[in-house]
């Protein structure tokens, strides 16, 4: 991997993803609501994780239901999601951590 | 200078210093990344405008303010890295270009310094050889006047020695007056032939027989240039050259003759050659002058299709020239054996009378819409809508793909202009040109001298109206006889060239035959004896045999349609094979109707013509009675109670107008009488007593109803059961 500047503007963007959950979480003091919202967008996050989790083991242990799992995963790969997903929990896990 | 030495307490050492560190400030100044700084400042200062508010434990709406803030500044950040980014690699990519091209330039200056150095070694190698061991890539460039090979005798030094030899011997061929002289400048169809004659033309006057004026001639034969261009058979060069050609000249160049001339040398190449003759021309009836095309105007191969032609003459030609444009298109599709020729005479008045024949069709059609209100589909006139642009593309089709099909295009007329020839301009790079001038008139000869689009090259250009001007300069001064036909073509494979045309003997018209078939054609194909084999085998490729079942079911079916043509033929007296099969008994299907009746085509008792609705088959007048109408008379026997409003006169109309419809086809009761104001109009019939008629019909299986609702009925004839 070449480290450029165009390195530190993906870096930039996927901050981006962290900010914007790290303000859902700051939200939630002002609104309490808000927490029912991000409670939500959690469940399902973990229902996703469950999902992805049950179909790869199958997959590891060659089971032939596994190949009929298929999840939405924004038409991006696998592991761009997951990177998604992990900066987008590390936003706000750094924010609840910090003002909780 | 030593640190230690300085005296910090002056001003001036202060001053210098300075001035020193400001130097260094600018210079690092100019020397730092100013984008990459600014860019990760941005993204250090969002990072702490996000983090620190929330380790500070302020205001939710104070750190989300904050956070969107950072936000913001990390997306500008973002956006200058990545321009940053494509600067630096466009400056990288720049400088590998470079740096390739620099290589390139150096490698190919080493090659050719190598190059040299070996070359010079090798000349220097040769330097004691004889002129034959040279190498001929290190000899000298041979001079004007020399022969191939430096240092050797010459053409002109080879006659001067074996002059001296024969002198030597005693002969010498100045003596001898029949031998020729061998001269360098004297073109080849010269070679042999003496040269004395040839200067000396022979001239005589005549009246012409339309101006009345008196005309200077001259006679050509046995001459072999004219006004310094050669005398060229063009025409039997036009047969030889298997591609198309595009011809042009004025009225009165002989364009027709020059067509003439090479139909009969086709056929001295080849007999089997297969002729169509589109004629866009007529001759003057008046006088009695007809169109000649070496007896090819005698062949039903020969489609005489004007401008000038109107109404229904100008119609059946219409119909008969598209059915064999469409022949032609299949020919140039698939191929043939034998080589096939379209004549065309005047291909640009040929597009006028396509447009010209869909302008009057489309009038008729009109004309139709507006008499008959609500018209059955199935009959109206034809219209000649797309032929204009089917002929068009034809000709382009033609002229370029019809050489590998050997098919092959001659397509003459007035104007050499891209639209009024209704050709492409790139077809003119795949046919040859010929453009025809004579009597003054030479603009087809001129016009290609002045578009490059023909000749490309200036200096052909140059040269070719250098030529013309030289041919005009001499053929004034002989007194411009009328009778020489000068060229432009790039017929053969010399390029563009001016050529005289010779003067052409009257051609015997050629024998038509099978490929070629005069006109009446007889109803039995008889075979030609011919010593050609070529044309004895497509002879037997084409002989039609029909079947014993089919002869005799045209035996049978005269008289059969002479008692049933009134229910089967329609108002025009034509018959629809595909529903007449069911009646006639026997076939097994149309197609065998069709066969039954191209058998009585073929012995004259009938046509296939073409009509909006398909293919019908007219029996001729020795086949049938003549203007016979039947008229329907319900017999006394057979009257039953008429249905209500309904009278005898009403019920005839109903039936007669009901015999005019196809056998077969479907009406519904509201169509029918919309087709026909008499029954609406003079007669009062209306939807309901139509439907009480028709069901009285549908009882002796003349018409059927298609459901119970009794919305659409079918035509199924025989009325007189």
């Amino acid at each position: 991997m070449r480290i450029t500047h165009r390195t530190a503007a993906t870096f930039c963007r996927y901050c981006l993803l962290s900010i914007a959950a790290s303000v859902a979480i700051q939200l939630i003091k002002v609104w309490a609501d808000m927490a029912v919202i991000v409670g939500a967008v959690g469940v399902v996050g973990l229902v996703y994780a469950l999902v992805f989790a049950v179909r790869y083991y199958g997959l590891f242990k060659g089971a032939r239901w596994a190949n009929d799992i298929d999840l939405h995963t924004l038409d991006i790969g696998l592991i761009e999601f997951v990177s998604f997903a992990a900066w987008l929990g590390s936003g706000a896990l750094i924010t609840w951590l910090l003002i909780w | 200078m030593n640190v230690l030495e300085v005296d910090f307490s002056e001003k001036r050492v202060w001053r210098g210093i300075g001035s020193a560190i400001t130097q260094g400030s600018k210079v690092a100044y100019d020397a730092a990344p100013k984008k990459a700084i600014l860019g990760y400042a941005g993204i250090v200062v969002a990072l702490g405008l996000w983090l620190s508010p929330l380790s500070q434990r302020l205001h939710p709406r104070v750190s989300i303010t904050l956070s969107l803030g950072a936000a913001g500044l990390l997306a500008l950040s973002a956006s200058s890295l990545d321009d940053l980014q494509d600067d630096s690699d466009e400056a990288r990519q720049g400088k590998e270009l470079n740096r390739a091209l620099r290589q390139t330039a150096v490698e190919s200056v080493e090659a050719t310094r190598q190059y040299a150095a070996i070359t010079s070694e090798r000349v220097a190698a040769s330097q004691g050889l004889p002129a034959h061991l040279i190498e001929p890539d290190l000899l000298p460039p041979k001079e004007e006047g020399q022969g191939y090979v430096a240092g050797q005798p010459s053409m002109s030094d080879f006659d001067a020695l074996i002059a001296e030899e024969e002198k030597k011997l005693g002969t010498s061929t100045e003596t001898e007056e029949s031998q020729p002289a061998y001269t360098k400048a004297e073109p080849l169809a010269t070679m042999g032939k003496p040269v004395a004659a040839q200067t000396q033309y022979s001239f005589s006057t005549r009246i012409n027989p339309r101006s009345n004026a008196e005309e200077r001639l001259i006679d050509l034969n046995g001459h072999d240039t004219y006004g310094g261009l050669p005398i060229v058979d063009l025409a039997a060069e036009m047969a030889s050259d298997p591609r198309g050609c595009l011809g042009f000249g004025s009225t009165g160049c002989g364009k027709s003759e020059l067509l003439k001339q090479a139909i009969a040398a086709q056929v001295k190449v080849d007999e089997a050659s297969d002729f169509t003759v589109f004629a866009h021309k007529s001759g003057n009836a008046a006088t009695g002058e007809e169109i000649d095309y070496a007896g090819l105007e005698k062949s039903s191969d020969c489609f005489v299709f004007t401008a000038s032609q109107t109404g229904s003459t100008l119609e059946r030609e219409a119909t008969r020239f598209e059915r064999r444009v469409k022949v032609l298109e299949g020919l140039i599709e698939e191929g043939c054996l034998a080589p096939t020729v379209v004549v065309i005479d005047q291909s640009n008045q040929g597009i006028k009378a396509a447009n010209k024949a869909h302008r009057e069709a489309k009038q008729r059609r009109e004309e139709y819409n507006a008499s008959v209100e609500k018209c059955d589909q199935d009959r109206g006139p034809i219209d000649f809508k797309y032929l204009a642009e089917d002929y068009s593309e034809f000709l382009n089709t033609g002229l370029v793909d019809g050489r590998t099909k050997k098919v092959k295009l001659w397509s003459f007329g007035h104007a050499n202009t891209n639209k009024s020839a209704g050709v492409d301009h790139q077809i003119k790079q795949n046919v040859f040109f010929i453009g025809l001038g004579r009597a003054g008139n030479y603009q087809a000869v001129e016009n290609p001298m002045k578009d490059n689009r023909f000749i490309s090259s200036q200096s052909d250009r140059d040269r070719l109206q250098a030529q013309l001007n030289d041919y005009l300069q001499q053929h004034n001064a002989n007194g411009a006889p009328v009778n020489v036909v000068i060229a432009i073509t790039t017929c053969g494979n010399e390029g563009w060239r001016l050529v005289v045309l010779p003067q052409y003997q009257p051609v015997e018209p050629i024998k038509l035959g099978l490929t070629n078939p005069p006109k009446e054609a007889p109803a039995k194909i008889e075979s030609e004896p011919t010593h050609n084999s070529q044309a004895a085998s497509l002879e037997a490729m084409l002989k039609i045999s029909y079947t014993q079942g089919q002869v005799e079911a045209a035996r049978r079916f005269i008289p059969w349609l002479r008692t049933n043509h009134a229910m089967h033929c329609d108002s025009s007296g034509l018959i629809n094979p595909q529903t007449v099969w069911s009646y006639f008994g026997g076939m097994a299907g149309s197609e065998d109707m069709e066969a039954v009746l191209q058998v009585l085509t073929d012995q004259g008792v009938g046509e296939f013509v073409n009509v909006s609705g398909g293919t019908r088959w007219k029996p001729s007048a020795k086949l049938l009675p003549q203007n016979k109408t039947v008229r329907y008379t319900v017999p006394a026997a057979k009257q039953q109670a008429k249905p209500k409003g309904l009278t005898t006169e009403s019920i005839g109309a109903v039936i007669n107008h009901l015999s005019n419809k196809q056998i077969g086809t479907y009406h519904t009761p509201s169509e029918f009488l919309n087709s026909s104001r008499v029954l609406r109009q003079k007669f009062g019939i209306d939807a309901d007593m139509l439907v009480q008629l028709l069901g009285v019909l549908e009882k002796r299986d003349v018409v059927a109803f298609t459901d119970t609702t009794k919305t659409q009925f079918q035509y199924k004839g025989a009325i007189a059961k």
